[in-house]
């Protein structure tokens, strides 16, 4: 409060030292090495160019799932520790932000994401569609089973059914009927309406006596050997499998993806066969704020291997999308078990936990060590008390997530924050739970995860956004959205907003508060104005509480533009 | 990995450009981000970002240079793991190893006594429930350690279960420190003890937890100097010591109730376990040995909540010599190592009455896999009379020790004790 708009710099770096004055060294250090790359204009980030344009056949990429566990839990920790500009950027507050976001911190559509329901409201009857082009396998005819395995965590097989289309159907695990084929079909509804590329998953239900084999299938065993499949293999696949009293089985049929298929994607790195893959993967918005969705869906295996490039056809284009697989480690289930309570509140392997447990001698209790099972068994552990949004832990490390800054994860809760009640429930009724509590208890939780979500994320930052430009001449009016009052996060009546006008880095006039979303009337028309403003916006909840980071909304002059301005672009910091 | 990316594929050339750019790098790298038209994208540069701007590279060499050892074994490591899991090494290995239902497995297994080797189990082998257990384990010194054993076969209407087993024993350097709780560690002595021995036995079901049991055994112990050299032999130290000199034969009955409660038997968290029981030995090629035997235990687990378990245990024992006859040194009872008095070695005290206590906190570390624990064990050996049985001559010890579990049935443990005579350290396998 002592501190004036006006003090701050366009990287808010007061903010950063606020507290923590001994830190003031090392971002001096840093703002020699970084800082002096700032100039009097602010420069919109560059657009990253399309693509989704034609490139040349690819080749497949090996994944080899213990190699990547290895990778992210033995050397990426080590290689992040030792990266001392990163520790540099850590102790000046000023981590790397992600390199593909547009002048107002969105992403464009690409052929990772994308953007659906946080731009455009999806119905209901959308949300139920999801990705989906057909009704799911036929189940009138036979089902030709086409390819099986028992390797992995879940067995299962491929079938072609009646119309030629192919699905790899899984079951879900003994005891616990509907969880993971549930998980599965309402987190690819959720994950396709934020924007994310996902697989047509259907609940399904057929007849075991409708199966057979087609000629020269091939059977990949537990040890990857791969053999003729003959009917004993089959058999012994469905042997475990639940069934209804007429004898039918409840199953997640998972349709084959279009194009051929490439192998996972990695959260590091580019593909280097890929021309259009051009932004490292750990600086990608989207896989930085995938890092909020899949911590309020629970999806804590997000590891390479849950993921698939297809080179597609699309009207002629031939390009790499990039898809997000396998949510049946979702909500709850753990795709053939329910997950024990520990997972999202630390790591597979955990040695920070583990030697933290150790010299506490377990005499701390952490909160999700209390936690019950729920009622129902297809929800398992899944609840919201415990949850923590920006705490959350994944089951293997994932470097885009350990990227994720306030900015990432502003981005991300918007995605969560923009699915209303009615839409998560429509989502949830695609899991077909038999149980209608099991499935009002699941949207309640998803609720209360989602509000949970969006204070953690949205207090990071100053969540204000959908910047509008009014007025013309000599005044004009920026308006904005508050996002944390628009939710019912923060009270309308007690928020205030601090703004401030700039242009070339100095104050053209002194800072005002603001009761409304709005700086009204300030005067551009001045022959001497610069060609660029600035407003600075500072937001504090309540009489005498701190204000909150800054967002900077830049104005470029444009004699085409209405009011003979345009909204140039944002700057939040975080 | 990024080190390869940086030194392998730039080259070193390049960090002396980026230097010789000094800070005006960071301006580079700014400038990689000029103003553009929001939706040009068309029109864009197809050039690949580089993860780290050059001025980063320079900041993170000292970082990049410590980290090459790491990555050269680390991606040395993960390599072989790729090719182990590619190949399905550990699920074939284990495959032949660990049957897929628990029925059967041949596990690794080591102990400070008999040595390191091979443990197969075998469920279900003449009835259902029954449990036969091979082992082979060998050490330095040629330690050896050969034992069969079945447990568990039903009889009659399954209330009835029967066992038996055959063992093999050369322990080079068992411990002896004399007789009684006044024995002085500086008095340690060592011996070789060739034992072959047999038991039989059957036990009665008599309600759920609770059965009663009688055996018949025979072992024949033959001694011998020891050979650890850094100790003095026994059979030199200690000449007239009864049962260093001569094979004794001796066969031995039993019988007891034991009563078990414990929710698990590998890692038990609630319950209790109570024995108490009797035998008589007597040796059949002389008549210089024959003893009775006493004795009486009882743990109880409790849960203190969310894994964590407190065990509470004490036990006692005591022999008393037959008439005319005497217990031989290497059959009295001992206390020590660990499964007794972890501060203490293994037999450092022996006598014909024991007791000893301990408590012990376990507590989860990294769930479902790793628990530790913190214990203390106190106790002393007395003679018949009743010396040693106070306060100030009990031998307390205390430590800490971790215990692996893993989902199909093995587990490791490692502890660390200490007690006046300072520290002690116990591994063990399966």
């Amino acid at each position: 409060m002592s501190r004036s708009i006006e003090a701050r710099g366009r990287h808010g770096r007061n903010a950063a030292w606020h507290g923590a004055p001994g830190l003031a060294v090392a971002a001096a250090c840093m703002t020699l090495v970084v800082g002096c790359a700032s100039s009097t204009r602010w420069a919109a980030p560059r657009t990253r160019p399309d693509d989704r344009v034609s490139i040349p056949e690819p080749k497949p990429r090996a994944y080899d799932v213990a190699e990547d566990s290895f990778d992210k839990q033995a050397m990426m920790p080590l290689e992040r520790r030792l990266d001392l500009s990163r520790q540099l950027r850590a102790l000046a507050g000023r981590p790397k932000q992600a390199f593909n976001t547009d002048a107002f911190d969105e992403v464009a559509d690409s052929a990772w994401f994308t953007n659906r329901n946080a731009r455009h409201k999806l119905s209901g009857a959308e949300i139920e569609r999801g990705p989906n082009t057909v009704d799911g396998p036929d189940t009138s005819t036979v089902w030709t089973v086409v390819r099986a395995k028992t390797e992995g965590v879940t067995p299962g097989f491929a079938i072609q059914d009646s119309r030629g289309d192919r699905y790899f159907i899984k079951f879900d695990p003994p005891g616990r009927p509907e969880m993971s084929s549930g998980a599965d079909v309402v987190c690819t509804k959720l994950f396709w309406a934020a924007g994310f590329h996902v697989a047509e998953d259907y609940v399904t239900v057929f007849d075991p006596q409708r199966l057979r084999l087609g000629s020269k299938v091939k059977f990949t065993d537990k040890h990857g050997r791969t053999r003729p499949l003959v009917q004993a293999d089959l058999d012994a696949i469905l042997a475990g499998v639940e069934r209804r009293a007429d004898g039918r089985i409840r199953a997640l049929a998972s349709r084959s993806l279009p194009g051929k298929v490439l192998g996972p994607f990695s959260y590091d790195g580019t593909r280097r066969d890929d021309p259009n893959d051009l932004v490292p993967h750990e600086h990608r918005r989207e896989l930085r704020g995938l890092r909020v969705m899949a911590a309020w869906l629970h999806h804590f295996d997000t590891k390479d291997g849950n993921s698939l490039d297809t080179w597609i056809d699309d009207h002629g284009r031939r390009y790499i999308r990039h898809y997000l697989l396998d949510f049946s480690s979702t909500l709850g289930s753990g795709s053939n078990h329910s997950i024990e309570p520990y997972i999202g509140h630390q790591n597979a392997v955990d040695p920070n936990d583990s030697f933290a447990r150790l010299v506490t001698l377990g005499l701390h209790v952490e909160p999700w060590e209390k936690l019950r099972p729920a009622p129902w068994p297809a929800l398992g552990y899944f609840e919201s008390a415990t949850f923590d949004p920006a705490g959350y832990e994944f089951y293997i490390p994932n470097p885009a997530f350990a990227n994720c800054t306030g900015r990432d994860g502003f981005w991300g809760a918007k995605l969560v924050l923009s699915f209303t009640d009615e839409q998560i429930a429509a989502a949830v009724g695609t899991g077909q739970y038999s149980d209608p509590e099991a499935a009002r208890a699941l949207v309640k939780i998803l609720i209360e995860r989602r509000d949970k979500t969006g204070r953690t994320w949205l207090a990071r930052v100053n969540p204000l956004d959908r910047f509008a430009l009014a007025g013309s001449g000599d005044g004009l009016e920026l308006q904005w959205t508050d996002l944390a009052v628009e939710h019912g996060f923060e009270a309308a009546r007690a928020t205030r907003y601090r703004c401030a006008l700039f242009a070339g880095g100095k104050a053209l006039q002194p800072s005002q508060v603001a009761t409304e979303p709005r700086f009204a009337r300030f005067p551009v028309g001045a022959t001497q104005t610069p060609d660029q403003l600035e407003l600075r916006i500072a937001t504090a909840r309540r009489d005498g509480g701190a204000w909150s980071p800054l967002v900077h909304v830049y104005l470029d002059r444009d004699p085409h533009a209405a009011a003979g301005w345009r909204l140039a672009g944002i700057e939040r910091q975080d | 990995m990024r080190l390869t990316g940086l030194w392998f594929q730039r080259g070193v050339a390049r960090i002396g450009l980026v230097c010789a750019l000094g800070t005006t790098a960071a301006a580079t790298a700014r400038a990689d981000f000029p103003a553009a038209a929001p939706g040009d994208s068309a029109t864009a540069p197809r050039h690949r970002l580089r993860a780290h701007s050059p001025w980063e590279t320079v900041v993170s060499l000292p970082g990049t240079v410590i980290l090459l050892p790491f990555e050269v074994v680390l991606g040395g490591t993960k390599a072989v793991i790729g090719v182990l899991n590619r190949g399905h090494v550990s699920d074939r290995v284990l495959d032949v190893l660990v049957a897929a239902d628990g029925s059967r497995a041949l596990l690794p297994t080591y102990s400070a006594r008999g040595g390191a080797g091979a443990l197969y189990q075998q469920r279900n082998l003449l009835t259902r429930g029954s449990k036969f257990t091979l082992s082979a384990t060998g050490g330095r010194l040629r330690r050896q350690l050969f034992e069969a054993q079945i447990e568990r076969v039903r009889m009659a209407s399954g209330r009835v279960t029967a066992g038996a087993g055959v063992r093999y024993q050369f322990l080079p350097d068992e411990p002896y420190f004399g007789a009684g709780f006044t024995s002085r560690e500086s008095d340690k002595t060592n011996f070789a003890n060739e034992r072959t021995s047999a038991n039989a036995g059957v036990a009665l079901d008599v309600t759920r937890g609770l059965n009663a049991s009688a055996g018949f055994g025979w072992a024949a112990n033959n001694i011998r100097g020891g050979r650890r050299k850094s100790t003095p032999s026994t059979t030199a130290q200690f000449a007239s010591l009864p049962g260093l000199r001569d094979l004794a034969q001796i066969v031995r009955i039993d019988a007891g109730l034991h009563r078990d409660t414990r929710d698990q038997r590998g890692r038990p968290t609630r319950g209790d376990e109570a024995m108490i029981g009797g035998a008589y030995a007597r040796q059949t090629n002389g008549d210089d040995f024959g003893w009775v035997e006493a004795a009486a235990a009882y743990t109880r687990y409790i849960h203190l909540g969310y894994g964590r378990t407190l065990t509470l245990g004490t036990a006692g024992r005591a022999q008393w010599e037959a008439a005319n006859r005497t217990v031989p040194f290497y059959d009295l009872l001992e206390l020590g190592g660990r499964e007794t008095l972890r501060g203490y070695q293994r037999g450092r005290f022996r006598d014909d009455e024991t007791m000893r206590s301990t408590a012990e906190y376990r507590f989860p570390v990294q769930p479902d896999k790793l628990d530790a624990a913190l214990f203390v064990d106190v106790g002393n050996t007395f003679s018949g009379d009743g010396a040693g049985f106070s306060g100030q001559q009990f031998h307390v010890g205390y430590g800490v020790g971790l215990r692996l579990w893993n989902t199909r049935g093995g587990g490791a443990s490692v502890d660390a004790a200490w007690s006046r005579e300072g520290w002690n350290f116990y591994v063990a396998l399966n």
